[in-house]
């Protein structure tokens, strides 16, 4: 995507907006309600007109009739679906028939889609007989079963006990060893820490950050944090661990000392040596490294979003 | 072709509320042919009323001619001479006319003497009426036979009296039964009733399956889903027009071949089985385009539901389904004109008095075809630019 802007009367939801996606990537799309992500997923597939700008995929421009693009592009929707009137295997077959012309064809990928998100048990079962974890696995199954070359998963992982989200992520990386590339948005920062090879965050339409995980996190110059319990510590002795090296803030707060570093290294040794040698007694110690959610809530605010 | 090839198991979710319109129309359709006239009105057929004669004049041969001639007009039921009994058989409809020969009727009658015949009759039978006059004019020749013997100076014998009146009593006259405008007049034959309740099959049955189709095509998530697909979206149109018209042709043959189960024969007879197929082929294009607009506008399978059954309820009653349009107020049927049920009743109405496929007869029904046609295509006009609008503004 390139300059993409696209407006709702006065309202600018892609305010210029470039986006590349290289072959086997997984690409996580991260921004706060209302930033535009699904306005630009829905651009990408041509389901939506824009202003200005371009979207190609594959090298060629993206337009409504572009049947031969749309054949490699899986699609999971954040919401399931699929026909609650048909059974899983034929709505999964339903799916993959409208890539898949040759019938043998189509039931080979149908059982391996099948297979993959570990439905097999529940073939004849309607979709209002599958629990909320089995669903999200149709839903995916939908999207994949045609071996797409660029899958695009908004959302897929709502509402979706912690087992089920484990299944479906360790799925989407088997897809990406496969050879799809992934474009996937999420609210949930630990997944796409977990899954995504780059991480785009934006709101207001607007790419704001750009990287790997690691990289977003050196952007903001967070370090790690120290949580230290103990019951005695003087006012002069948390104005001298202020002083010590690396650290932006220190408080002091219900027993629990909090110790903000920027960098560096050794921290914990330096500061477990200076409560040692002060004879300040203390009981568990707790280290932090920033995390994406940091990153996110540092790039994007921390007012509340509709 | 995977579009058309999902849509009959799409329709599995709603073949338990089409199952239950058909039965409910086949119920119907069985009751009211049940008690609908099957034979033609303009048609007789003698009926022998039980009659029971009491002769106590056994030797008189006037009387014995009598009983021969009730024998081969009624149905003569044999009784003992017991007053008791005779009453009983009266009271239990046994018989409707119980004839009491008095003896020596013979001579008196022969005599010219008073001589009246008893009769004991069901109160308020007509056909006793009948009896009355099978006796009189039984008398009547013998008497007139008699005297014209006498005006002759020949004096004939009580046997030659009964075997001239019989033979004068013996002769048919042929009655041409002329019917106007082709047709015997009275109520519409069971065919009729039946092709005008399809009405009602059609509404409900077509209209809840096109609806419930396009209700799950329709849902947002699914119509993207499509749309991200490789498969252009006027195909998908197209095999869901495909399958509109397989599934309403199926309701239609359904209903057709129902109608020669249960009224085969008169409607073969009548000639006009293909008119009245026809005319259900229309409104059934009449109901998908209406199951068309519901499919597109309504939500819920609940709110679906709900306007299906207002729909085909409120349109047969106001178009005359139920209730006759001969019986209906001017402003209800003048409100009814803007209903294509009203045509469809009107053609059904009109194929009924169709005696002779003139150019004259058939006018009236083919118009009323042509109206419902406009029906339907103004109906699938609206409902695809309204949906082309919403679509655009959803996405």
């Amino acid at each position: 995507m390139q300059g993409l802007v696209k407006r709702y009367g006065k309202l600018v939801a892609l305010d210029h907006f470039s986006l590349q996606v290289h072959e086997g990537e997984i690409v996580g799309l991260l921004g706060p309600n209302g930033s535009g992500k699904t306005t630009a997923l829905n651009c990408i597939l041509a389901l939506l007109k824009y202003d200005k700008g371009t979207v190609e995929v594959f090298g060629k421009p993206m337009r409504p009739d572009a049947y031969d693009l749309k054949r490699n592009i899986g699609i999971v929707m954040q919401n399931v679906a699929v026909f609650d009137e048909l059974r899983e295997e034929e709505n999964v077959d339903y799916f993959c028939g409208l890539y898949v012309e040759d019938a043998r064809e189509r039931r080979r990928l149908v059982d391996e889609a099948i297979d993959f998100v570990g439905l097999g048990g529940f073939r004849k079962y309607y979709p209002k007989k599958l629990s909320g974890g089995l669903l999200r696995r149709l839903n995916i199954a939908c999207g994949i079963a045609h071996k797409p070359k660029l899958l695009i998963l908004d959302e897929p992982t709502v509402a979706v006990d912690p087992q089920s989200r484990n299944s479906i992520l360790e799925g989407i990386k088997e897809l990406n060893r496969q050879g799809a590339t992934v474009l996937y948005t999420s609210h949930y920062m630990e997944e796409v820490e977990q899954l995504c090879t780059r991480v785009v965050i934006m709101d207001q339409g607007k790419p704001l950050a750009t990287g790997t995980a690691a990289e977003l996190k050196a952007m903001i110059g967070r370090g790690e944090t120290i949580t230290v319990e103990t019951y005695m510590l003087a006012p002069d002795d948390l104005e001298r661990i202020r002083r010590l090296p690396n650290v932006t803030q220190a408080y002091y707060k219900d027993n629990q000392l909090r110790v903000h570093y920027d960098g560096g290294l050794h921290n914990l040794l330096h500061l477990l040596d200076y409560l040692k040698q002060r004879e300040i007694p203390f009981n568990r110690v707790f280290s932090e490294q920033p995390t994406l959610n940091d990153v996110f809530l540092e790039i994007t605010g921390r007012h509340l979003r509709d | 072709m995977q579009v058309f090839k999902v849509y009959f198991k799409v329709l599995r979710g709603t073949a338990a509320p089409l199952a239950i319109n058909l039965c409910v129309f086949v119920g119907l359709a069985v009751l009211f042919s049940s008690t609908a006239p099957e034979t033609d009105p303009g048609g007789f057929e003698p009926v022998r009323t039980p009659v029971t004669v009491i002769n106590r004049d056994v030797d008189g041969e006037i009387a014995r001619g009598l009983v021969d001639y009730l024998g081969g007009v009624f149905r003569l039921v044999d009784y003992p001479d017991d007053e008791e009994k005779l009453q009983d058989a009266l009271f239990h409809r046994m018989v409707e006319y119980v004839v009491i020969i008095p003896p020596g009727f013979s001579d008196r009658f022969l005599s010219g003497q008073d001589c009246a015949i008893r009769k004991v009759i069901v109160p308020g039978s007509t056909s006793s009426h009948y009896v009355d006059i099978s006796i009189d004019k039984f008398l009547n020749t013998v008497r007139l036979h008699h005297m014209y013997g006498r005006s002759r100076n020949y004096e004939a014998s009580g046997a030659e009296l009964v075997a001239l009146a019989m033979d004068d009593l013996s002769v048919d006259v042929p009655a041409l039964l002329k019917v106007a405008d082709g047709r015997a007049g009275g109520d519409p034959p069971g065919h009729s009733y039946y092709y005008r309740y399809c009405a009602y099959a059609l509404l409900a049955m077509v209209t809840m399956g096109v609806s419930s189709i396009m209700i799950a095509f329709n849902r947002p998530d699914l119509y993207l889903r499509n749309l991200c697909s490789p498969i252009p979206r006027r195909r998908i149109n197209i095999e869901l027009a495909l399958g509109h018209g397989v599934f309403a042709l199926g309701c239609w043959g359904i209903l057709v071949a129902l109608s020669f189960v249960l009224h085969g024969k008169t409607l073969l007879e009548s000639g006009l089985a293909g008119l009245y197929a026809l005319n259900t082929l229309v409104f059934a294009l009449v109901c998908t385009a209406i199951g068309f607009v519901v499919g597109n506008f309504v939500r819920s399978v609940d709110a679906q539901a709900g306007a299906v059954n207002v729909i085909a309820l409120g349109m047969s009653f106001l178009g005359g389904v139920f209730v006759p349009q001969s019986v209906m107020s001017k402003p209800v049927l003048t409100a009814a004109k803007l209903l294509p049920s009203y045509w469809f009743v009107r053609v059904n109405d009109a194929i009924t008095e169709v005696s002779a496929f003139t150019p004259g007869k058939l006018s009236p029904v083919f118009n009323g075809m042509l109206v419902q046609l406009a029906f339907a295509a103004a109906i699938f006009s609206v409902a695809l630019l309204l949906s082309k609008d919403r679509s655009v503004s959803s996405v």
